[in-house]
């Protein structure tokens, strides 16, 4: 179910996503999708309220219809979000704004990047660990950081589906393997 | 059946002697009836004695017959040769052959019929007796043959049965040999298993001994000296060619 719900929100995201390159808007049309999903998800009342079916069809638009202005000025956002509402797809809006930010992000050859630390890094510090993350992904590294405490020590980076690990947690796990073994 | 046997071998031994008794019979009753003839003769003899001793038979002879005194010197100049009558004689042997001929006539067919039958009766008996002695004998043999084969049968059997003893034995001796080798060596598998399972217990316990205490000086000790030493190592590692320990697909 997640697999179709996946394959379905990326056709959507690809479609959106190529009529953006077409118009050359794709960045800012990724950014209001985005905007519209973050206030998708972080709103459990609209939430409800699109996905109660309940309400009427013609209510749920009138609603959203309020909405869209403030975070979607541009018609083809506000246009694909009533189609979403029109095929009952809009729960998987937060979906589709993932499968859009990366095709966003390999269309411009970036890719995102976590890192995450035991102490909160400095930007200089973080300027590092980005620069050093290109350099190994050979793209635009688009870094989000995290703090973790339990780490001790070090720092863990995740880009796309690669882990580098170089926290003392993991170092303790590996030498616990290593005795046990 | 060696007992019947026996029975049978002494009833063919008195139907033997039974036939040997009907033979001195008959010869008794020949000897009788020669007998007869010799008494018939006897008269005769008295006849002409009488006779002759008529004019002898006066005063002063004595009821013996013979006078006193002179008796015995008479007697011995008395002693004639005995005179044969002719014509008793004839008679005589007249009546014998009357006689011979009505037993000849009316008794000769039944007599040598009866004695015919008789004697192959006797013949058949004597015939089937000798069969069943024979038969008897057979048996009786082949049982003492069978009973001195029916040693060596139980010694035989005897020895078989001491054979597959001693087989069985030695297979379950074997068996219980094969059963006590396999409890020994599933015993020294659960010892072995057990002394592992408390080494590898005893080796989690020790690691993860180790390691909690490891964490907790490395909590109170990591300072910003070592993180900055860590990030610097964790950048070139990244940087450079990443060791395989930090990377990995998810």
């Amino acid at each position: 179910m997640a697999a179709l719900a996946g394959s379905v929100s990326r056709r959507y995201a690809r479609a959106l996503f190529q009529i953006g390159v077409d118009a050359g808007t794709f960045e800012a049309l990724g950014q209001e999708l985005a905007d519209l999903a973050e206030m998708f998800a972080g709103s459990p009342e609209l939430r409800q309220t699109l996905e109660n079916p309940v309400f009427k069809p013609s209510e749920k638009r009138a609603i959203l219809e309020k909405l869209l202005p403030r975070v979607a000025p541009s018609r083809t956002v506000q246009s694909f979000a009533l189609l979403l509402l029109e095929r009952n797809r809009i729960v998987a809006l937060p979906a589709i704004a993932r499968a859009y930010r990366e095709l966003s992000d390999a269309h411009s050859g970036r890719v995102r990047a976590t890192v995450t630390s035991a102490e909160a890094l400095s930007p200089a510090d973080l300027e590092r660990v980005r620069r050093a993350l290109e350099q190994r992904t050979s793209k635009k590294v688009m870094l989000e950081a995290k703090v973790d405490p339990s780490l001790i020590g070090g720092l863990v980076a995740r880009v796309g589906d690669l882990v580098l690990d170089g926290s003392v947690r993991t170092q303790l796990a590996t030498l616990r393997e290593k005795l046990l073994n | 059946v060696t007992a019947c046997l026996r029975r049978l071998v002494a009833g063919a031994d008195a139907l033997l002697s039974n036939l040997k008794l009907t033979a001195r019979l008959m010869m008794v009753a020949t000897l009788l009836a020669g007998a007869g003839v010799a008494s018939g003769l006897a008269p005769a003899r008295a006849a002409q004695a009488a006779e002759a001793d008529q004019p002898a038979a006066a005063p002063g002879v004595e009821s013996n017959g013979q006078p006193a005194g002179v008796a015995e010197g008479e007697a011995v100049e008395g002693e004639r040769p005995p005179t044969i009558h002719a014509k008793s004689l004839l008679l005589q042997i007249f009546n014998f052959a009357v006689l011979l001929a009505i037993l000849i006539k009316f008794g000769g067919g039944a007599i040598n019929k009866a004695l015919q039958a008789r004697h192959h009766q006797l013949k058949t008996d004597l015939l089937a007796a000798s069969e069943a002695r024979a038969a008897a004998e057979g048996r009786l043999r082949k049982n003492d043959e069978r009973l001195a084969g029916l040693e060596r049968e139980i010694e035989a059997m005897r020895a078989g049965i001491k054979q597959e003893a001693e087989v069985e034995k030695a297979r379950l001796v074997a068996a219980a040999e094969e059963r006590a080798k396999r409890l020994r060596e599933e015993t020294a598998f659960v010892i072995d298993q057990q002394v592992k399972e408390a080494q590898a217990a005893l080796r989690r316990e020790v690691a993860e001994g180790a390691v909690r205490i490891a964490e907790q000086l490395l909590r109170r000790q990591v300072d910003a000296a070592d993180q900055r030493r860590l990030l610097d190592g964790f950048v070139n590692d990244v940087a450079g060619a990443p060791p395989a320990a930090v990377e990995k697909a998810v």
